[in-house]
């Protein structure tokens, strides 16, 4: 079992390479934002592969659980589409028809082989086709977004969500799917402060935020689904996780589209957002202390002799 | 008199072809029991059981190779009399039970011993397959409580890293783990 100091610097090292990684590929490009955009995101795989590394955690080939076919299928995918429309390979109705396409597998993919697909579950397929129309919707609508407006909370919330989340699942008892989490929030972190700081005083997406964002509430909702299925996170705290980014993303879109109000300038400021994004994610990790205090926390408390002592 | 032999002949060999040449046996989950033990931090053991077990056992006592064994194991249904633990050990660290819910034996050649049968077959356990090789003890059949029964006793030995458990998590919980299997058969 890899003990604390591990995890640390793990993560550390995710985040570190991540961000040297970003940084100087966003120095190499420096002409080329389009370029930069690329670079972010291939340094957040680097961050993250060097985190699984440095646990070490090996995803087994061909992948045999839900944690492996996350990492090895469904990531590299949207990374891959992500990068493609970064890099302006990909866009209008065939990046719309990619990820469409990957929103409609994700489940099937990630419950491959699983009791959920396999035991007869009734009402599965619903559940199957409403989450991929929620990742769907929360795919575009967030690139979207932030193409649009280089809202850089978005992809801030989901390096948040994505940390609960590991917090949450760990908690729950699921220490491999948590501590991956712990490591994908890491490295997207790295590569987003490299975002951050290139697109300080410019309009609109430039070095690859949005990029990040979808890749963060894709590598989101495939965190809570494998922790909700799998592990012990609970469907309530799944969906809250998955709202953060969401909400933030939504109160800044509303509040764009109507007239520009003290009530929008508001609901758009960053204070306002955070705190809307922080209430969700709080209540989530909460509970999840809670749980852990009430069951799994009774293992590691030492059980008083049954002998009374003279 | 010679046409009534040949009638019998018939009749037998229609009897006899008719007869089943090995004896079923289903799983009496009363009396039968499937354990564990792993070693808790190379000091002790811990001990465990799985509730939901089946499995049939055919016996063709003529000819023992022809005979068969089989158990299915529900993995979510460990007991260690630790909720908490059962609820830890279900989780993907462990059994991963959602994504491997059964442990499964079939037997793929037995071999008759003094003792008991030897039986080689294919064992899997969180969704990795190994043939392994069991002493199984016993084949005696009684009557008793109006069924014809048998049992057999036998234990394996495993590394739980040669079944894909997550290496990060053999620690406390050590690598070697021993299943007891205490099978009762029973058929009408």
């Amino acid at each position: 079992m890899p003990d604390g100091i591990g995890l640390v610097r793990a993560v550390t090292c995710g985040f570190v390479v991540a961000l040297a990684l970003g940084s100087a590929g966003a120095r190499v490009s420096r002409r080329e934002p389009v370029l930069a955009g690329v670079a972010v995101i291939v340094a957040f795989v680097w961050g993250l592969i060097a985190g699984l590394l440095a646990l070490p955690i090996h995803p087994t080939l061909p992948p045999a659980t839900a944690l492996d076919r996350y990492l090895v299928i469904l990531l590299p995918v949207a990374l891959a589409i992500e990068a493609e429309a970064a890099a302006g390979w990909l866009g209008g109705f065939w990046l719309t028809a990619e990820r469409g396409f990957v929103a409609l597998i994700a489940l099937p993919v990630l419950l491959h082989g699983s009791v959920w697909l396999t035991g007869g579950i009734e009402g599965v397929w619903i559940g199957i086709v409403a989450a991929a129309l929620v990742l769907f919707a929360a795919w575009e609508g967030t690139a979207g977004h932030v193409r649009a407006t280089g809202d850089r909370l978005v992809a801030t919330v989901s390096v948040a969500a994505i940390a609960a989340a590991g917090l949450a699942i760990i908690l729950a008892g699921w220490l491999k799917g948590g501590m991956v989490a712990l490591l994908l929030a890491a490295s997207l972190g790295g590569a987003l402060l490299v975002a951050w700081r290139g697109s300080r005083g410019q309009q609109g997406d430039v070095v690859g935020l949005a990029g990040l964002s979808s890749v963060g509430i894709v590598a989101l909702f495939g965190l809570v689904v494998v922790g909700r299925c799998f592990g012990r996170l609970g469907t309530a705290s799944a969906a809250l996780l998955l709202a953060a980014p969401l909400l933030v993303a939504l109160a800044d879109g509303l509040s764009r589209s109507g007239r520009d109000t003290a009530a929008a300038r508001l609901v758009r400021s960053t204070g306002y957002r955070v705190v809307l994004a922080a209430v969700p994610i709080v209540i989530v990790l909460v509970a999840a202390k809670a749980d852990f205090d009430a069951k799994l926390g009774r293992l590691l408390v030492p059980v008083p002799s049954a002998v009374a002592k003279p | 008199m010679r046409r009534s032999t040949f009638l019998f002949a018939i009749v037998a060999t229609l009897v006899a072809g008719s007869l089943p040449a090995a004896d079923d046996y289903s799983y009496d989950l009363v009396h039968s029991s499937v354990g564990f033990k792993a070693r808790f931090l190379d000091i002790s053991w811990i001990h465990g059981r799985f509730n939901d077990v089946s499995g049939k056992v055919s016996l063709d006592r003529q000819d023992p190779t022809k005979s068969t064994f089989e158990l299915t194991i529900k993995a979510d249904s460990v007991d260690t009399a630790n909720a908490a633990r059962d609820e830890h050990l279900r989780q993907p660290d462990y059994f991963d039970t959602k994504q491997f819910p059964t442990i499964d034996f079939k037997s793929t050649k037995v071999k008759a011993t003094p003792e008991g049968y030897e039986v080689t077959g294919d064992f899997t356990l969180h969704g990795v397959t190994k043939p392994v090789t069991l002493k199984l003890l016993g084949s005696k059949e009684v009557e008793a409580m109006g069924k014809k029964r048998v049992g057999f006793a036998t234990e394996l030995k495993l590394k739980r890293s040669d079944y894909n458990f997550d290496k990060g998590q053999i620690g406390a919980i050590g690598d070697e783990a021993i299943i007891i299997i205490d099978f009762a058969g029973q058929r009408d």
